[in-house]
């Protein structure tokens, strides 16, 4: 099967310091990646170049087909983005913000009004839909990112730490649509550091460490070559480790 | 100059102590928060470019001069005016007020730094303390534009009228600060105490407004009222009610130091100025402060009693607002109408928005007014000579203001950053959004303002006006356009206010203002004299105000100025 997803030799710099170094994947339809890594290790920048919001990087980079450089809105198109900053206009309601994000994407204002509502209401929050947003509290405001980046039924989700803030009944459902997404054929990359969820949900790892690929594959085979539990993998594989030790010294920091 | 203050307050701990604050608190507290004021830009500062805080010495330098520039125009009042307390007096009162302004549209978001909720109230650190930091870290500051502003008077007066100046002036200077700061905080604790917490930006945001407003009309104002008065024998101790403001009381301490005079009044007058800055030190920390801190608690925290009130009233397809009707007739194109709808919101509800935007529409009448009375003459023969002339034209184009104002102040907000909605949309072009925010802009301020102002010149100079108030609609439309194709040429919404003048807005501003007062004088001078020419300049300027915003709605993403 074609892959949906073409990264090649993708490389990415803020001024002199290069955070990807020649990133190669491919991403077949219908996958979940739990893409994750340590904290500044370029998640976050290569979820926002595949979501086109970043046109400044060297390589090639291909979505459904389409270049992400050159053809970015045929990209935008079919992609749905949740960022990982809860960046809204807070004076707008989530009805306000909501209808103009959904009539930007081109969604019919009659489609767009049913689903948001109703996604709302599952989150809870169609009983705020006309309050504004600067009273929200984070939880409230990633739920209504969550229906912004889920409601034009897009074929490709990004998702950059979707379940931040989230109360533990709305982590279960967040869950459970991405599982159900998944089986619709979507194909999500989801970025995260709540390992147990990743390991659930996910197809494939893919584990990034200083802007380089330092695994990838499903958890079983990762399992097999390096730790018993995704964190496990993760921190033999980010060259981290010895935590008990670490915890130890530092209560000792009160002596 | 910061350490010799902060080890000031370790030399005076007992007054600290004495006023129920921990001074060793307070030094960590202020030594914290200068430090952050150093890795900040300054409000004063914006002057120009700022790359990474490297021209920081330089701006300062500049705010000093742009405030020592004030202090010798002011000085030349008790330099030059007969009675020289009456000269003090009116040196003081111009720099308190400007002071005062200061402090509540630059040092608001200082005083209710909501940060201080959640990192000072969780320690033990008492409301005294907080208090009297959030005081002294503005007193601090400020003390670098006092300087800035004092030294000239300083010299200037001390060459003027001796030494006893060197000892007296740095007095009356430290009273009119300590009383400004007093004053604003006295304006912000009576809010608190009568309003909600989430009432209380927007209160300050309607008292900014009318602050503005008020040095914008003042400022053209106070030359007219001058000349009314007699400066040669006015003296501000013979009337009575000006006993009561703090500027009379310092100029008191002239009267009674310098002349030796000791009647009653200057007496009970210059005790008030000496006492005052301690007794209103007093007063914040004892009785006004004590409930200061828990209630601004509540303007960074969610879910207060008022939250029903930011309900805002749905818009189902049987009740439309005047927003989305609106929209259905401006704005054809999906975007521009989604990207309408959305500004119109984002302008309304936005606070600094409305602080920048909503002084222009008093200054306006005022300016005119202004213009029609200014110079020597009877007023009423000035009126009446200014309904005999075509003088309304002015006014027509001075709408232009506030429509300037409404589309470049859009570009503006806190929350740039939600900007990366446009980048992750399928929006082929980012013309639509530009023109969608600009028709927003016209419909919800500039077209209900040039109505007012229409019905008042057709009230006033009859309806033969009807053609020239049509005609310079479409041109202060086109104006504006204009100015967005050639200068305004960012996404709405998408910059911080802090550089604002990175964006050039003034510069722009200024730029915008000369262009619709060139074509002003143009229609003013050329078109009121020959009435066939109206009809030919109005379907010109529909025509190039529709070639315009074809241009702009074709704007590409390569098209946008880089912030």
């Amino acid at each position: 099967m074609n892959d949906i997803i073409t990264i090649r030799n993708l490389r990415k710099s803020y001024g002199k310091k290069e955070v990807l170094h020649s990133i190669d994947l491919g991403i077949a339809p219908g996958q979940v990646i739990g893409y994750i890594g340590p904290n500044g290790a370029g998640k976050s920048t290569t979820v926002r170049i595949l979501a086109g919001l970043d046109n400044q990087f060297e390589g090639e980079v291909m979505v459904n087909g389409f270049d992400v450089r050159k053809e970015g809105i045929e990209v935008k198109k079919i992609i749905g983005y949740i960022p990982e900053q809860t960046e809204i206009y807070d004076v707008l309601t989530p009805r306000e913000f909501l209808t103009m994000l959904g009539r930007l994407q081109g969604m019919e204002q009659a489609i767009l009004e049913e689903r948001m509502v109703k996604m709302l209401s599952y989150f809870g929050m169609d009983i705020h839909i006309d309050e504004r947003m600067d009273t929200f509290s984070k939880g409230m405001r990633q739920k209504v990112l969550l229906v912004s980046g889920l409601m034009h039924n897009p074929e490709i989700i990004f998702m950059d730490e979707p379940l931040s803030g989230l109360d533990a009944n709305t982590v279960i459902l967040v869950k459970e649509i991405i599982t159900q997404l998944a089986e619709q054929g979507k194909t999500i990359i989801y970025c995260s550091h709540i390992m147990d969820t990743v390991e659930k949900i996910s197809d494939r790892i893919i584990l990034i460490a200083d802007g380089r690929v330092v695994a990838d594959g499903p958890i079983e085979t990762l399992r097999a070559k390096d730790g018993e539990t995704l964190e496990a993998i993760f921190s033999n594989l980010t060259g981290q480790g010895g935590f008990d030790e670490k915890a130890s010294d530092f209560m000792k920091s009160f002596d | 100059m910061n350490k010799f203050l902060l080890r000031t307050i370790g030399w005076t701990a007992a007054w600290w102590r004495w006023l129920g604050a921990d001074p060793d608190q307070l030094r960590i507290i202020l030594e914290t928060k200068l430090k952050m004021d150093s890795r900040r830009r300054s409000a004063f500062g914006m002057m120009g470019n700022q790359k990474k805080g490297k021209k920081k010495k330089s701006q300062d330098a500049i705010t000093v001069g742009i405030f020592a520039l004030m202090g010798v125009g002011l000085m030349l009042a008790p330099m030059f005016i007969p009675h020289t307390a009456t000269g003090y007096f009116m040196y003081f009162s111009v720099w308190m007020i400007f002071l005062s302004l200061t402090l509540i549209t630059d040092f608001t978001d200082v005083l209710i730094d909501v940060r201080d909720n959640y990192i000072l109230l969780p320690r033990p650190v008492n409301d005294r303390t907080m208090t009297l930091s959030r005081l002294l870290h503005i007193f601090l500051y400020l003390s670098k534009l006092v300087l800035g502003f004092a030294i000239p008077g300083l010299i200037g007066l001390t060459i003027k009228f001796g030494w006893p100046v060197l000892i007296l002036f740095p007095i009356m200077v430290s009273i009119s600060v300590v009383l400004s700061i007093f004053f604003v905080n006295l304006v912000y604790l009576a809010i608190l105490r009568f309003l909600s917490p989430k009432k209380f930006k927007e209160a300050i945001s309607y008292i900014q407004i009318i602050f503005t407003s008020s040095i914008l009309i003042g400022y053209y104002i106070f030359p007219q009222l001058i000349q009314f008065l007699d400066l040669k024998t006015f003296n501000i101790f013979e009337y009575p009610l000006a006993w009561f403001l703090p500027s009379t009381w310092i100029a008191a301490l002239w009267e009674i130091f310098i002349h030796a005079k000791f009647t009653t009044s200057l007496i009970v007058m210059g005790v008030l100025a000496l006492l005052s800055p301690f007794i209103s030190f007093y007063l914040v920390s004892n009785y006004l402060a004590k409930n200061f801190n828990q209630k601004m608690l509540g303007i960074g925290q969610a879910g207060s009693e008022d939250d029903e009130q930011k309900t805002v009233k749905t818009e189902n397809s049987q009740q439309k607002s005047w927003r989305v009707r609106s929209a259905n007739l401006v704005a054809k194109h999906p975007i521009e109408r989604a990207c309408y709808e959305w500004a119109w919101a984002m302008m309304q509800r936005s606070r600094t928005f409305r602080v920048k935007l909503y002084p222009m529409f008093a200054f306006i009448p005022a300016y005119f007014v202004y213009l029609m009375v200014m110079g020597d003459g009877d007023i009423r023969e000035k009126v009446q000579s200014a309904l005999a002339s075509d003088s309304y034209i002015i006014l027509l184009y001075c709408c232009f203001i506030v429509l300037s104002a409404a589309t470049s102040n859009a570009r503006f907000t806190e929350q740039f950053k939600a900007a990366w909605v446009f980048f992750a949309k399928p929006i082929e072009r980012p013309g639509p959004i530009i023109t969608g925010a600009s028709k927003a802009a016209l419909m919800r301020y500039y077209l209900p303002y040039y109505l007012m102002v229409s019905i008042a010149v057709l009230s006033c100079w009859g309806i033969d006006t009807l053609d020239d108030i049509v005609l310079v609609f479409f041109i202060n439309i086109l104006l504006s356009f204009l100015a967005t194709l050639i200068a305004y040429r960012n996404l709405p919404f998408s910059i911080a206010w802090e550089n604002a003048q990175k964006a050039n807005n003034t510069v722009n501003a200024l730029l915008t203002m000369v262009l619709a007062g060139g074509v002003g004088s143009l229609h003013y001078f050329v078109l009121t004299k020959t009435w066939w020419l109206i009809p030919i300049a109005l379907l010109t300027t529909i025509g190039l105000t529709w070639l315009v915003y074809k241009e702009l709605i074709k704007l590409n993403w390569q098209d946008l100025r880089e912030v």
